[in-house]
Formats: C-alpha cells, structure tokens, sequence
C-alpha cells in the first residue's frame, strides 16, 4: 500500500474527541469558543483544548483547531491572544478560510497552516497561489474528483485533505450566504441555519412547477473509494460532523480506521468486507448516500429529495462511563432502552458484541424496567468492555 | 464614482462617453451569454467608441474546467480589453504569471479584513488596478478600510444579490419535459424560474440554472442610489450597476440618477423596479449577534472552580458528578456550587463519597465518576463548580 492516508474525524466536543480517538482517528478537528464556523456546537474552552491536545497526543493523534470562518476585522483583533495559547499548547494545525487569518497566524505563531474547503480551492494554479501564502495543507473543495486531487498534489506540491464521509453543502462552500439575507445570521462566520434543506416551491418561466427539496445534498461515503484515495496519494480523508453525536463519531471513525487498517495488510478491501462497512454505515443516521464527486462530478442522483432523514436503523443507547471487571458495565443513557433488550457493545477495534440487557440497575441496584436518556444504569459485564464504548440497539 | 455596466447587445454604446464595460463570454463568467466570436466582436466595438473593456473570469472551476476555460481565454483578442476581472484564486495566479494586462480582482467572497485584502494587493503587486468589495462590508468599515488600500475599490451601486452558487444542476431536474435539443451544460443552456418555501419569509427567490450550474438570488435586490453622496465620500471609485436583470427603462432611470442624484430620480427607480430595493448591510451589519443565543453557555466550563458535571440525578438519593477538571480533586466537606441548564444556581456539600462500585472515598480526582448526597433543583448536565460560599 502506499503512504496511508490520515483519517481525520470531527470532535465537536471534549467527549467525541476522546470517543474519535478511541476509535481510531489519526487526527480530530475542532474549534474554540470563536473563529469557526459551527457556533451553535458546544465547541471546547480554552482548558479543554488543553485537554483534548494532551489526550489525543498521548494516543498518538493530532489536534488541528478550525479558525475558518469568515473573519471580520474585529475578529481578528483577538485571534493572536488564541493563536498564543495554540501554540503553546502545541496543536498540530489551524484550518483557515481567508488570506488575513492566514497572515495574523503566520505574524503571530508557527503553527502548521491548512486551508479550509470554505475556501475553496478547486485546481492546480489556485493550490500554487495558496502553497505561495505559506499554507501547508489544503483541504480541497468538495467538486473537486479524485483524478484532480492526484493531479493538484502532484503539480502543485502541497498536501492535499479531500472528505470521503459527512453532509455536503450543495452550494460551492463559503459561496452560500442564504442566511446572511434571509435570517440574520452570517453562514460564513457559524451561523448557517440549513436554509438549503428547505422544501422549496419553483415557478419555472417555462410555467411548469414542482415542489422538492431541489438545493439539499445527499451525505456523501466514500468507504468503496478508499483504495482510490489511496491511490492518488491524498494525504488525509476527512470526515464532516462537529455537530452530531457521539454515535457518529465513534461509528464512522471505526469504519473508515477499520478499512484503512484492512488496506494496509491486503491492498484491496474485500466483497465481504466492503459489505460489512457499507452495513455499518448505514447504521448512523444519514440521508441517503451518494458518492458526490469524488469520481465524477455529482449529477441529479447527488440530489436528497426527503425534507426529514431516514428512520433509524439504529440509536445510541448510551456511552460506557465506566466498567468494573466481571460485574457490570455502567452505562451512560443517551436513548431510552428497556430491560431484556439486545444491546451491540462497540469495542474500539473488531467487531461489535451482541449482549442482552437481562439487568438494569441504578446505582443503588433499584431495578429498571426502562431507562431514561441522563441516567446511569448497570449492565450484565461484557469482556473486553472500556470506557467510552459505545453501546447501541437495533431499532428496526 | 464611475458608474460601470455590463455590455450586450442592448446596450447602445454611442450613447456613452469613456464608459466602462463588462464584457462576459458565456464559457468564463457566471452569467454571460456570449460566445467568443461575439466576445472579441462587442469589445472591438466598445473600443472604437472609446470605452474601456473589462473582461470577466469569475467561475470556480475544478481542473477540468480550469483548462477548458485557459484554452478558451486564449482565443479571446485581448488587444481590445483593458483589464481581466477574476475570482477563483487560481484564475487569478494564472493571470499573473501568463498575462500582462490589469487585473481587477472580485474579493466578494471570504475577504473581510483588511490584513487579508492587503496581502492579495501584495501578491499581485502593480498588476491590480481594482478590487471588487463584498456588499456584506458595512458603511463603518468601509471608512474604516478604504483609507488604508492603495488601490481603488469598486461596489456595487445597484443589482441583484447572489446568495448561493453551486456547479450543481438543479433545476433541470424538476421539469417534466427536460430540454432535448439542447444538453444541461451546454452553451445555450438557460432556464429560468423562481422559489418559495413556507420555511422562509421570503417569497419569490430568483433562480438561475446554466452551463455553469445553478444559482439563486434574494427576492429584493441590493441599491444604493440614494446613497451616491456617502458612497463618494467613503472612498468608492467605481460604482457597478449590474444592468443584467434590469429592464430598458430601469436602466434609464438607473443612469439618470447616478448621472443627477435627487430624491425624485430615486423614487422613479424604486417606482420602475420589479423587486423590492434594499440597502443589505450598507447602514449596519450584525449578522453575528445572533451567535450568542445559538446555545446554552450556561452548561460551558468556566475554568475558575470548575469540577465537572452531573450525569445523573436520583431524588432524595445520589447525585452523580463526572470530574473533568484534571487540577481539582474531590474531598469530602468540599462545598460544591451547582449550576443547571435552566439557570438556576443550587449548594451542597460533600457529606458522602462513593466511586461507581459503591466503594467509600474520602477523594476523588482526574476523570474520575463519583457518586455523593443528593441535593434538591439540580438536573442532568449542571455544571459543578467549587464554591466558597
């Protein structure tokens, strides 16, 4: 196999980082309390940013910090005192969107420079001009295909970050500002309220009509492309997903580092193999799939037509808080769960552990017929149990 | 302020004196209609009436299409074009290294600071002769960044204002007979149409699907021309009213009040124009206030005191504190302030300590998940901090 890609997965919050890293991510992203562009995200305070730097480098993962959105001049008045505390407590990157954070970073620290896809750099010539302004790393716009993506990291000698999983903007990123006009609320600073989702009514000059969902984007999975991505020499795959739950970052971390690793020993994923990621996948909530363009450019089957997702096929029933050997597992409720139900534990490595609830006790061992999301209950001990797995249930 | 125009053929060029002109061929420019014989043709005749032409190359464009458009632009007779108007970045390095002429550079999209603007004029040193400022730059800022740039800045006076971009198509897709004579993608391709969704207040979104993909608008378009005076006097030298979507007799009006502002020839526009006119965010732009209400700071960690977070309650019972501050430990006594989601502030002091195994403890620290007396008030995801009440 050629050099391995790093998978990078999102961490909106102290918690999904451990659970990304845990589950095998090279590299997380995340973003402070300002600069980014998913303010409604818990985010990490400056102390948790400490932490997450010196949990993750203790498992040997990276930390690059999102300062990508859009910032103003006001912003970046007190983007060195951060940049400072980055530095010090020695992140691996920043991500940025635009040439004056890049400057105020290059004045004020030496921290690795990745571009944003807001940015978005689509070719060769563009990947030159950035490389030019000292940007190291350039995460390239969703558009752009595989073939591309080999030819920019070849002529213009950057590293080159290209998504293979998460939801897509439909719009070129960073070209969409729907909710700067309609709602107040800068999409380019984290403001985004999701307006191309929207179940819209068109009048066409011709007099036709339709009602569809005609600006909404399928998720994109790219776990079939893998060998691919490899291929072209992409320097690091990256998964979308600072706002969604623990669920998602454990699961589609595992898949994608799981595939990797089969990669690596046998330079092709298998049938069955590839069926078993697929069927992994497809346990997260997602709206339909969609290759996007990673091969071609996306078409009219990239188009979501639903205003709601799925039902699930599967939900988080709770995160592992902590587990005492040969006697119970103590579990974190995220969704509710009745006793006697089956259970999955998903371990950090292999495949998941069918185990039935026969017990579910409080802390005081009061049986519980039926949990609650925010409790904490026992559980029949499952071998090889850690904390921070992950434990869900079939609901359908 | 010059005023500057789009060129087509509906535009009578010998009605203008030294005019300035945007010329766009259908296979650069978002919305462009002509193809190059028609190109080099329009801005030959602009030329010979004395106009300047500016040539327009503001598509994205992935690799493919990057080439594609390079092949094409070569083709274009640039001995009669002024200067070349770009956008995606590496169009604009193209230009530098493989042309001599002038680049007015289009920073309407991800350029807000000054630090950034200054280092695109850098970069490309004498060769930008303009730049193209985002309409999202308020009047304060302007003031605030036009006397720093060496370099004249253009804005637009009045148009319509683009909100979303993709190289997607669209709309194609809705229709029951698609086109079968022409391709999507095609030179030709142009359909036309207009959204609403009951999620939005507003009605009416033009949309816009060609070659280049699909594009949508704001009902209400962008117009500052009751603000002539002002604009002069920020620092604005050119002032570009995109006559695009503008019928014969608006544009009129349009030229008659930038030519001789008053509050009449403002009211005609306003009267003539189809969309209803808005000024965006000239007077104020406080599209980030909203940030703070898009969640809960309440269950945030603030470091001072700081000792975790309650993930689990059961009444008259146990409360159950995850630690999460690696520098405090847990004691016995301590006398903890709680915080809930909902606002409400609660106290309790440690009277009994028990890790998840029921164990007694007298400390506990790190990561470390505990169990101590309940407290009345207190919900999952209160954060709890040290008190010294």
């Amino acid at each position: 196999m050629r050099t391995r890609p790093e998978l990078l997965s999102p961490a909106g919050s102290l918690d999904k980082l451990k659970i990304a890293v845990l589950y095998g991510a090279d590299a997380v992203y995340c973003g402070g309390q300002k600069f980014g562009l998913r303010m409604a995200s818990d985010n990490f305070t400056n102390e948790e940013l400490k932490e997450g730097v010196v949990f993750a480098h203790s498992h040997g993962s990276k930390v690059y910090v999102v300062l990508n959105g859009f910032l103003h001049d006001e912003d970046l008045e007190t983007l060195p005192e951060f940049l400072k505390l980055l530095e010090e407590i020695k992140v691996d990157a920043v991500i940025v969107s635009d040439l004056g954070t890049i400057e105020t970073v290059k004045s004020n620290c030496k921290v690795p420079i990745h571009l944003s896809t807001q940015a978005s750099c689509l070719n060769v010539e563009s990947a030159k001009l950035w490389k030019s302004k000292g940007v190291e790393r350039v995460v390239l716009g969703r558009e752009v295909t595989l073939t591309d993506a080999k030819e920019i990291k070849e002529k213009a000698e950057i590293e080159v970050e290209v998504f293979i999983h998460g939801s897509m903007c439909m719009a070129y990123s960073g070209n969409c500002t729907i909710s700067n006009y309609t709602q107040g609320r800068d999409s380019n600073r984290g403001g985004c309220a999701h307006s191309c989702r929207f179940e819209y009514s068109i009048d066409y000059a011709e007099g036709e009509n339709s009602k569809s969902t005609f600006m909404s984007s399928k998720d994109l999975e790219g776990v079939a492309l893998l060998p691919e991505f490899v291929a072209a020499g992409v320097d690091s795959i990256k998964v979308e997903g600072r706002m969604k739950g623990p669920h998602y970052a454990g699961t589609i971390t595992k898949i994608y580092a799981d595939a990797l690793r089969e990669l690596e020993v046998n330079e092709k994923l298998s049938p069955e193999s590839l069926a078993y990621y697929d069927s992994e996948l497809l346990k997260v909530t997602h709206r339909d799939y969609s290759s996007g363009s990673l091969s071609h450019a996306a078409g009219e089957e990239s188009i979501y037509s639903e205003r709601e997702h799925d039902d699930k096929e599967y939900e988080v029933s709770g995160v592992v808080a902590d587990v005492v050997a040969n006697e119970f597992i103590l579990l974190e409720v995220r969704h509710a769960f009745f006793v006697g139900d089956e259970l999955e534990l998903m371990p950090f490595v292999g495949k998941s552990q069918k185990f039935r609830a026969k017990t579910v006790l409080n802390f005081i061992n009061e049986t519980r017929e039926k949990t609650k999301p925010g409790e904490l209950v026992k559980l029949p001990w499952v071998p090889g149990a850690e904390k921070l797995n992950l434990v869900r249930r079939r609901l359908v | 302020m010059s005023p500057i125009l789009y060129l087509s053929d509906s535009v009578d060029l010998k009605k203008f004196t030294n005019g300035e002109f945007i010329i766009e061929p259908s296979a650069l420019s978002r919305f462009g209609k002509l193809d190059l014989k028609k190109t080099n043709l329009l801005s030959k005749e602009a030329k010979e009436n004395g106009h300047k032409v500016y040539l327009e190359w503001d598509i994205l464009m992935v690799e493919k299409d990057f080439i594609k458009s390079v092949e094409f632009f070569k083709q274009i007779d640039l001995k009669n074009i002024d200067a070349i108007r770009v956008q995606d970045p590496g169009a604009i390095n193209w230009c530098l290294e493989n042309t001599t002429h002038d680049l007015h550079l289009n920073l309407e999209t991800g350029n807000h600071n000054y630090l950034g603007i200054k280092s695109w004029l850098e970069k490309g040193k004498s060769r930008i002769s303009r730049i193209v400022l985002s309409i999202e730059w308020s009047k304060s800022q302007l003031e605030e960044l036009l006397p720093r740039l060496s370099c004249p800045v253009e804005f637009l006076g009045m148009g319509r204002i683009l909100l979303f971009y993709t190289p997607r198509y669209l709309l194609n897709v809705g229709l029951s007979n698609r086109e079968s004579t022409l391709e999507v993608g095609d030179t030709g391709h142009w359909l036309e149409a207009a959204g609403q969704s009951e999620e939005s207040p507003h009605k009416g979104f033009p949309l816009l699907e060609n070659r280049h993909g699909t594009f949508m608008f704001l009902p209400s378009d962008h117009c500052l021309l009751d603000y002539l005076k002002d604009l002069k006097e920020v620092g604005i030298s050119y002032l570009r009213l995109d006559n695009r979507f503008m019928s014969k007799e608006l544009l009129e009006s349009v030229l008659e009040q930038v030519k001789a502002p008053s509050i009449e020839g403002f009211q005609r526009v306003k009267e003539i124009s189809e969309a209803r006119l808005i000024r965006g965010f000239y007077n104020t732009n406080k599209s980030d206030v909203l940030f703070k209400k898009l969640k809960n700071h309440r269950i945030q960690r603030r470091d001072e005191n700081y000792l975790g977070q309650i993930l689990d309650v059961n009444k008259k019972n146990y409360l159950a504190i995850k630690l999460k501050n690696p520098k405090k430990t847990l004691s016995l006594g301590d006398n903890l302030c709680l915080q809930t989601p909902d606002g409400k502030t609660k106290y309790l002091t440690v009277n009994w300590l028990k890790d998840c195994a029921g164990n007694d403890k007298d400390q506990a620290s790190g990561e470390d998940l505990v169990f101590v007396n309940h407290v009345g008030g207190v919900s999952v995801r209160a954060s709890v901090y040290f008190s010294h009440e």
